[in-house]
């Protein structure tokens, strides 16, 4: 409830500076995520797993996103990605082999507030010369839109489902394939750079920092019923480029 | 508030619905929430779903015993000699034979005088000795030792046939044994394993072995039921038997002393001289005596019969019911042993070949 009184208040919150607040970009990107474990990976959940820490898990991560600027420094930059994984591990007890295998989709959606620097260092001259108004606002509007440095905090919500199936030989068990479905959060941190590559194209290499985990349950075999709630990290880095369309 | 062109409004709400339903669908629902899974894998073992039922045990009925009373009985000796003088009170002719026997009685206790052993052997004496009223004198008592350390004299005394059981005369205790009980407890309990696939396993194992354990519990219940019955009708039967002999014991005594009455009567009624009565009196002094303690003797040996007979048959229906139990016993082993055999070709494939278990 507080959050739509919040929203309603963000709603009817005049944008007394509207002129400032654009809706600047979209665009869309590719990058790769690497996730690192401090804790077992996504295999604790099936049969037989390892009880070492995961490794490294790299994904490819397609995405798209809007921004929002607010003014010539911050923006706020909303991001919807897709990611997939598969894991597999089996068991054999004698003549009795089980293997599970268990596939990982996870959307990242996000929201971030950025800054962006400006880089180049012709605007710091042309605006110490002295200039007529109008060659100054040009000039300054073509150096402010050329490169930049970015950096920025968000909260990312992680949508996962995983689909589980297990094939057993030898004996009966065998399952068709399961879907469960669950979310959590995690915050990002990115820096960037990003540059005009034409008078709509923007062309932008980052990388983001994404923290969080999400629990999972799994089963007992000792205690059929009973179940113990597994947490597993989301935690990773991501090395992308994006590609934008200017939109003003 | 600052209203700015009707085309900045639009623009602006469409900037607000943007942040909104982003921000709706990013906190919408705010709680985290956790992945299911599906269930655990649970083991099945074919082998072991199946119980076999244990075999019924026969029980066997105790064989039936065989008692007899007993008796006191009259020799030919005795009875014809008695039946000579019973003779002789109308033809006054004993035979010579017997008059021979009657001096040699009358020679016994020469000390006691004639009238003592005459007068004193009386019905009433005959009466209260035997029913315990009359305490016997030491004449009498002397001259029945002297009857009784003659062997020629002896086969004129009553003889007791003894009661048998099983055509056996019982004398002193017998223990039946029973055979020595096997050690049938299962020694075949599989220490609890660890992994999920032995504990699987070892849950219907521990099951299957209690519903044969619940069989062999129920079967020996039966079996000591049944074999119960037996026992408690042999306890009834002594008490019984105990009853019935005083009645038996009583009956032929009564037999006994209508023979001594008659003959002492025929005794009194003879024309003969007192040498001659003395030697028949002398006879029924010694009879008497001898008849009482053959009495004693039963009642003892009649006891003693009933109880042996009362053990003998116990003792042979606890041996049936202990063979019957053995047998069960032994069902509950094999059956055990089965199961733990099926029980350990089902783990041994829950060895871990290297790759988890």
């Amino acid at each position: 409830m507080k959050y739509i009184k919040l929203l309603l208040v963000v709603f009817l919150f005049p944008l007394s500076i509207h002129a400032q607040v654009v809706f600047s970009e979209v665009g869309g990107g590719l990058s790769s995520w690497t996730r690192f474990y401090s804790s077992p990976d996504e295999t604790i959940l099936l049969v037989n797993p390892s009880q070492k820490n995961g490794s490294t898990n790299t994904a490819v991560l397609p995405s798209v996103y809007g921004k929002v600027d607010f003014g010539k420094t911050f923006s706020l930059r909303g991001r919807v990605g897709y990611a997939q994984n598969s894991f597999k591990t089996s068991l054999i007890l004698g003549d009795l082999v089980r293997n599970e295998e268990l596939v990982q989709t996870i959307l990242p959606i996000g929201m971030s507030l950025e800054f962006r620097i400006p880089l180049s260092n012709e605007s710091k001259k042309s605006s110490e010369a002295n200039l007529e108004d109008s060659d100054q606002k040009d000039y300054t509007s073509k150096i402010s839109s050329n490169s930049h440095l970015i950096g920025g905090i968000g909260l990312s919500r992680y949508f996962i489902q995983h689909s589980f199936s297990r094939d057993v030989i030898g004996g009966e068990g065998s399952l068709a394939e399961s879907k469960f479905s669950g979310n959590d959060f995690g915050l990002t941190a990115m820096v960037g750079y990003s540059k005009l590559i034409s008078d709509r194209i923007v062309l932008t290499f980052f990388s983001q920092f994404n923290t969080g985990s999400y629990d999972h349950r799994l089963y007992s075999e000792e205690v059929i019923g009973s179940y113990e709630v597994k947490n597993i990290s989301l935690q990773g880095l991501e090395f992308g480029v994006t590609l934008g369309y200017k939109l003003k | 508030m600052i209203i700015g062109t009707f085309g900045e409004m639009i623009y602006e709400m469409k900037i607000k619905i943007l942040f909104c339903s982003a921000s709706i669908f990013i906190l919408s629902g705010c709680l985290p929430s956790e992945l299911d899974n599906i269930k655990a894998f649970e083991y099945s073992f074919p082998e072991l779903e199946v119980v076999e039922p244990l075999p019924v045990v026969v029980l066997i009925e105790p064989v039936e015993v065989v008692e007899t009373d007993g008796k006191i009985i009259i020799t030919q000796d005795s009875d014809e000699l008695v039946q000579d003088v019973v003779a002789a009170v109308i033809d006054d002719n004993i035979t010579q034979e017997n008059l021979d026997v009657i001096q040699a009685f009358s020679e016994l206790a020469p000390n006691v005088t004639d009238n003592t052993i005459i007068d004193g052997v009386k019905e009433a004496w005959i009466l209260g000795f035997l029913n315990g009223s009359i305490i016997v004198s030491p004449e009498f008592l002397q001259i029945e030792s002297e009857f009784e350390a003659s062997e020629e004299f002896l086969k004129y005394f009553s003889q007791l046939e003894f009661p048998t059981v099983d055509g056996f005369v019982p004398g002193g205790r017998l223990i039946f044994g029973s055979p020595n009980k096997i050690n049938t407890n299962p020694n075949f309990r599989i220490e609890s394993l660890a992994t999920p696939c032995k504990e699987a396993a070892e849950a219907i194992y521990l099951k299957n072995t209690g519903i044969l354990e619940d069989q062999s519990n129920l079967q020996i219940e039966e079996i000591e039921d049944y074999y119960q019955i037996f026992i408690d009708k042999y306890e009834q039967n002594y008490l019984e038997r105990l009853i019935s002999g005083g009645e038996v014991i009583a009956n032929n005594t009564t037999q006994l002393l209508e023979f001594m009455l008659f003959y002492n009567k025929s005794i009194d009624a003879l024309e003969y001289p007192d040498s001659v009565k003395r030697g028949l009196k002398i006879y029924v002094i010694a009879f008497v005596i001898n008849v009482k303690k053959l009495i004693a003797d039963w009642q003892t040996s009649y006891e003693l019969a009933a109880k042996f007979a009362r053990d003998k048959k116990i003792d042979s229906a606890n041996l049936l019911k202990e063979q019957a139990i053995l047998k069960v016993e032994t069902n509950l082993k094999t059956a055990i042993l089965d199961q733990t055999l099926k029980y350990n070709a089902v783990t041994n494939n829950c060895h871990n070949q290297g790759a988890g278990g």
